[in-house]
C-alpha cells in the first residue's frame, strides 16, 4: 500500500462502497427460518441466570467442559505461541550507548535488535509477526512480516483506544514477471494508512533509513497522540516500526535514537539459499502422461492431483497447478491438465470430477463447461467465445469467457469460469483448463500464457 | 417486527417466534452475508442468530428495541463465525445475486480489489461498514447496535474505508482494469 495522490473523493468512495455492498443476495433461503423454528422446539428460553445455569448443567454438562476447553484453546491462540513455549528474548544487560536510559533488545529469532527505553515493558502485541513495548510516555510496535513470496503479510496498527481493533494485515505481493529492482524493496510508505481522520490528516512524510535500508517515515498527530511509522523492506520482507506517543511528551530525538539503533540480524552467511525467481518460466515435464510445457516456477510448487470421489484415488492423467488468485476461484487450481485414454475417455474436473468419452473436438466441447450455468443468463454477464488454435502440433479448440461490457454482472469473480483449450492426440483427449480469473487479473502476464501454450508439446 | 409478536414470543409462544423468524431472516441474512462474504456461513450465522434470539428473548427488557438487539446478536454471531477456521476446502467466494442487479456500478476490477481488501479487514470493521453502507445507519445507531462507543465506530469505519480506498487506488495505479478478453 502506498500513499501519494488521491484518486477519488470521499463521495466517490462512498458511492462505490454503497454500490458494491448493494450487490449480493437480498433473498434469504426459506430453510433458514424453517430450520430455526424446528430447532427451537427443543431449545428452552433463558428466563434468568439461575434457570440458565441449572439448564446448562443438567442438560449439557459436556458442553460446559467443551466450552472451558475452547476458551483455554482460544486464549492460547490469542496470546500466541511465545507465551506457551519457545525461546523468549530478553533485554541485553550490556551497556547501552545512550547513557543508561535504554536497553538493547536483541532477538535472533525475530531477526533484529534495537534500543528500547528502560521504562518500557514488553507487552503482548497479539500478532505473531509483531512485538510491542509500552510505557507511560509512549509505545512501539515492530512488525516484521512475511516474505513477499509468501504473501508479504505484515501487521499494521492505528491509534489505540477503548475496544479498538484497528490492526490489519497488509499483504505485499510481487510482479509477474518478478521485478527485483522494485518488488519487496523499500521504502514502504504508510502515508495512506495514516489518512484516517475525518477530512484529511496532515501527514509529514520524509525519507530515512533503517539499518541501511531506504525507508519512509510518516508522522501524523491524531487526537492527543503523535504517530510515527518507519517502514521499509528487508530481504523482501516488509518491516514497520510504529511509535505512538502523547503529543506533549513526544520528541524526535528518542525515535531517532531507537531507529538508528535498529539492526537486522540476518542468518549467518552461507546458510542462505541462492535467490530463485518464483515467476520464471521453467519447463515442466510429465513423462508419465507424455507432455511438457513452460510453467511459472511458483505454479509447480502447487502441483497436485485430484481424487476421484468414488475411489479416493488420484485421477489418472490429471494434474493441477497452483491456486487461482481470482476470488471465487482462489482456492481452485490455476491450471488443470487432463490427459485422457486412447479409448477417448478423459476426466473433467470443475465443481466435481466427471469422466466423459469423446471421439472428436465437438464432443469434448460438449463435456467442458466454460461458464457455470447460473452466470450465463445474467444481464451484462460473461458470454462464451470459441475459436481454433494449434496445441502441441494438433488442431485444437479454445473456449473462454468474455465480458461484453466493463460494467459487468456482479458475481464477485464468478467461480467455475475457465479458459479451456482442448485437442485430441493419438485418440487421447487432452484438456487444459486455466482458471479464468488467474488470467483475467493478470496473476500471470498475458505473454506468459502465450509462451506456455506455444511451448506445449507431446513427448511421443 | 410487531411488538405484540415479540411479547408473545418472550413468553414462550413458538408460533409467534415462527412469524418473527420468517420476518427477520430476510433482513438478517443479507447483512450476515456481507460481513462474512460467504453464503453458507451466512446461512449458519443467521440460523444461529434466530435460535439465540429465541433463547434470550425473555431477557429483552424493551420490545421496542427488538430490531437493534437482533442485529447485535447477529453481528456477534458473525464475529464468532469469522473466527472459525478460515474456510472449508470447497467453500466458494460467491455472492449469489438477484438477476435484477445486473447493471452494476462497480467494475470487475474494483470488485476484485474491494473483495480482497474487505477480506483483510477485521470482522469488527466489516460489520461497521456493512451497517453503515448497506443498512444506511448512522454512527450513533451503529454504536447502539454494537454496544461500543461512537469513537470506536468511527475508528473502525475510518480504518475500513482507508483500506478499501488504498486497494482501489492501488489497482487504479497499476492499471488493472476490467478488460474485455
Amino acid at each position: 500500500m502506498t500513499g501519494g495522490e488521491r484518486l477519488m473523493t470521499e463521495s466517490q468512495l462512498d458511492q462505490i462502497l454503497v454500490a458494491w455492498l448493494e450487490e449480493g443476495a437480498t433473498i434469504a433461503p426459506d430453510r433458514i427460518a424453517d430450520n430455526a423454528v424446528s430447532e427451537i422446539a427443543t431449545v428452552p428460553q433463558e428466563r434468568d441466570w439461575p434457570d440458565a445455569l441449572r439448564a446448562s448443567f443438567s442438560s449439557a454438562p459436556l458442553a460446559w467442559a467443551a466450552g472451558i476447553l475452547a476458551l483455554a484453546v482460544g486464549i492460547g491462540i490469542l496470546i500466541g505461541p511465545r507465551l506457551i513455549g519457545g525461546p523468549t528474548p530478553s533485554p541485553d544487560p550490556s551497556p547501552s550507548p545512550d547513557g543508561g536510559t535504554m536497553n538493547l533488545f536483541t532477538s535472533e529469532e525475530d531477526g533484529y535488535q534495537l534500543l528500547i527505553p528502560i521504562t518500557w515493558a514488553e507487552v503482548d502485541s497479539g500478532f505473531a509477526d509483531a512485538r510491542k513495548w509500552s510505557g507511560q510516555d509512549g509505545e512501539l510496535m515492530v512488525s516484521y512480516g512475511a516474505s513477499i513470496f509468501d504473501g508479504g503479510a505484515v501487521t499494521v496498527c492505528a491509534p489505540p483506544g477503548p475496544s479498538l481493533n484497528t490492526c490489519v494485515q497488509l499483504e505485499h505481493g510481487f510482479s509477474v514477471p518478478f521485478d527485483p529492482q522494485n518488488d519487496g524493496v523499500g521504502p514502504l510508505s504508510m502515508e495512506g494508512w495514516l489518512d484516517r481522520c475525518e477530512g484529511a490528516c496532515p501527514v509529514t512524510a520524509s525519507n530515512t533509513t533503517l539499518d541501511g535500508e531506504s525507508a519512509s517515515q510518516d508522522r501524523a498527530v491524531i487526537g492527543d497522540l503523535q504517530l510515527t511509522y518507519v517502514s521499509t523492506y528487508h530481504n523482501r520482507r516488509p518491516v514497520i516500526l510504529y511509535w505512538s506517543e502523547p503529543v506533549d511528551l513526544a520528541g524526535p530525538e528518542r525515535i531517532d535514537l531507537m531507529r538508528s539503533s535498529f539492526r537486522f540480524i540476518d542468518p549467518p552467511p552461507g546458510s542462505e539459499e541462492p535467490f530463485v525467481d518464483p515467476t520464471e518460466l521453467v519447463t515442466y515435464t510429465n513423462a508419465e502422461d507424455g507432455y511438457e510445457l513452460l510453467m511459472p516456477r511458483f505454479w509447480l510448487e502447487g502441483e497436485g492431483t485430484r481424487q476421484d470421489p468414488r475411489t479416493n484415488e488420484p485421477v489418472v492423467g490429471l494434474r493441477t497447478f497452483a491456486s487461482g488468485r481470482g476470488f471465487g476461484t482462489r482456492d481452485q487450481p490455476a491450471l488443470t491438465i487432463s490427459i485422457g485414454q486412447p479409448d477417448g475417455s478423459f476426466t473433467v474436473c470443475q465443481r466435481a470430477c466427471q469422466e466423459f468419452v469423446a471421439a472428436d473436438l465437438q464432443a469434448m466441447g460438449q463435456a467442458v463447461i466454460t461458464i457455470a450455468e447460473e452466470f450465463t443468463s445474467i444481464p451484462n454477464g460473461p458470454i462464451e467465445e470459441q475459436g481454433d488454435l494449434v496445441l502441441g502440433g494438433e488442431v485444437a479448440r479454445f473456449e473462454r469467457p468474455v465480458y461484453p461490457s466493463r460494467q459487468a454482472f456482479n458475481c464477485l469473480g464468478c467461480p467455475w469460469m475457465y479458459y479451456h483449450l482442448y485437442t485430441i492426440h493419438g485418440g487421447r483427449p487432452v484438456l487444459l483448463a486455466f482458471d479464468f480469473w488467474t488470467i483475467e487479473f493478470e496473476a500471470i502476464s498475458t505473454d506468459y500464457l502465450t509462451q506456455m501454450l506455444e511451448s506445449f508439446r507431446f513427448l511421443d | 417486527v410487531e411488538r405484540r409478536l415479540v411479547e408473545l414470543a418472550q413468553h414462550g409462544d413458538r408460533g409467534a417466534f415462527s412469524e418473527i423468524a420468517h420476518v427477520m431472516s430476510p433482513r438478517l441474512f443479507p447483512v450476515a452475508q456481507r460481513i462474512l462474504r460467504d453464503y453458507h456461513r451466512a446461512e449458519d450465522a443467521t440460523q444461529q442468530t434466530l435460535v439465540q434470539i429465541w433463547r434470550e428473548l425473555p431477557k429483552l427488557s424493551d420490545a421496542e428495541k427488538f430490531d437493534a438487539w437482533a442485529y447485535r446478536i447477529l453481528v456477534n454471531t458473525c464475529y464468532a463465525e469469522a473466527r472459525k477456521s478460515r474456510r472449508r476446502p470447497d467453500d466458494l467466494r460467491l455472492l449469489e445475486t438477484d438477476s435484477s442487479t445486473g447493471d452494476s456500478a462497480v467494475s470487475v476490477a474494483d470488485r476484485d480489489a474491494l473483495e480482497r481488501a474487505f477480506d483483510r479487514l477485521s470482522a469488527e470493521q466489516r460489520a461497521v461498514l456493512v451497517l453503515q453502507y448497506y443498512l444506511d445507519l448512522g454512527h450513533p445507531q451503529i454504536a447502539d447496535i454494537l454496544g461500543v462507543p461512537m469513537g470506536t465506530v468511527k475508528s473502525r469505519a475510518s480504518a475500513g474505508r482507508q483500506a478499501l480506498r488504498a486497494a482501489l487506488e492501488a489497482d487504479a495505479r497499476v492499471g488493472v482494469v476490467g478488460r474485455t478478453a
